[in-house]
């Protein structure tokens, strides 16, 4: 159940998560897959959010509370992976081309925190202006769909 | 399933748009395949596409763990 609410001038709505419980988001959150996620044709529309400040982000469901995505910002991870998106690949979430996406990818978290791993082959891309979304499977085969996010150099802070 | 027989360089149109050509077949059952399409559409190896999607479910499924609520995932030094 959502509750849109004003606060100042920013539209607010109270979205139920299923990692967070109850949080109130800008609606400028909201997301909408314009192809849908793979294996998941049926849904269209997520809330994009940051519990906390970093690299990680969660992507949960509009339709069904019960699903929900952790993403990886991976440059802001400290990751530099060759990923290259041509601007006839977002054309269709983002008229003025790539300089206006975001690029997320979708991360497999495991018991074993070392074990957690992201897939860098198929990232998830929104449009900034737009708010529309796509998967995309690329070409480039050395971008590995299990990177092990123990490769990262992590500084704990 | 439409069955159809085809020899090397031989092709089949789909939707009068693309245009698969048979471009060799090798002894040891291997088919290369000639693929053009307009831009927009996405072709990819099959398994390549279920890989995807066991990864996608595989994230879904991951996301319910207890221990991982904040998944913190500190920044890199530079």
């Amino acid at each position: 159940m959502l509750t849109a609410t004003k606060e100042e001038s920013v539209a607010v709505v109270r979205v139920q998560t299923l990692k967070h419980g109850l949080i109130d988001l800008a609606e400028e959150c909201r997301i909408t897959f314009a192809t849908p996620l793979l294996g998941f044709e049926h849904l269209k529309s997520f809330y994009i959010y940051q519990p906390t400040p970093g690299p990680t982000y969660w992507m949960q469901s509009v339709e069904q509370p019960r699903v929900a995505f952790c993403l990886l910002a991976p440059f802001q991870a400290g990751l530099d992976p060759q990923i290259v998106i041509e601007p006839g690949d977002v054309s269709d979430i983002a008229a003025s081309g790539t300089a206006d996406i975001q690029l997320f990818t979708l991360v497999v978290l495991d018991r074993d925190p070392s074990l957690h791993r992201t897939n860098l082959r198929a990232p998830i891309l929104v449009g900034r202006t737009s708010r529309l979304a796509k998967q995309v499977v690329l070409s480039d085969q050395r971008l590995a769909i299990k990177f092990f996010l123990r490769d990262l150099k992590v500084l704990e802070v | 399933v439409l069955v159809l027989s085809r020899k090397s360089n031989e092709s089949i149109v789909i939707n009068g748009e693309i245009v698969v050509t048979v471009l060799e077949v090798g002894r040891n059952g291997q088919v290369r395949l000639g693929i053009e399409a307009p831009r927009h559409y996405q072709i990819y190896r099959h398994e390549l596409l279920l890989e995807i999607q066991r990864e996608n479910r595989d994230a879904l499924s991951s996301a319910e763990f207890d221990n991982v609520a904040s998944a913190r995932i500190p920044p890199q030094a530079n």
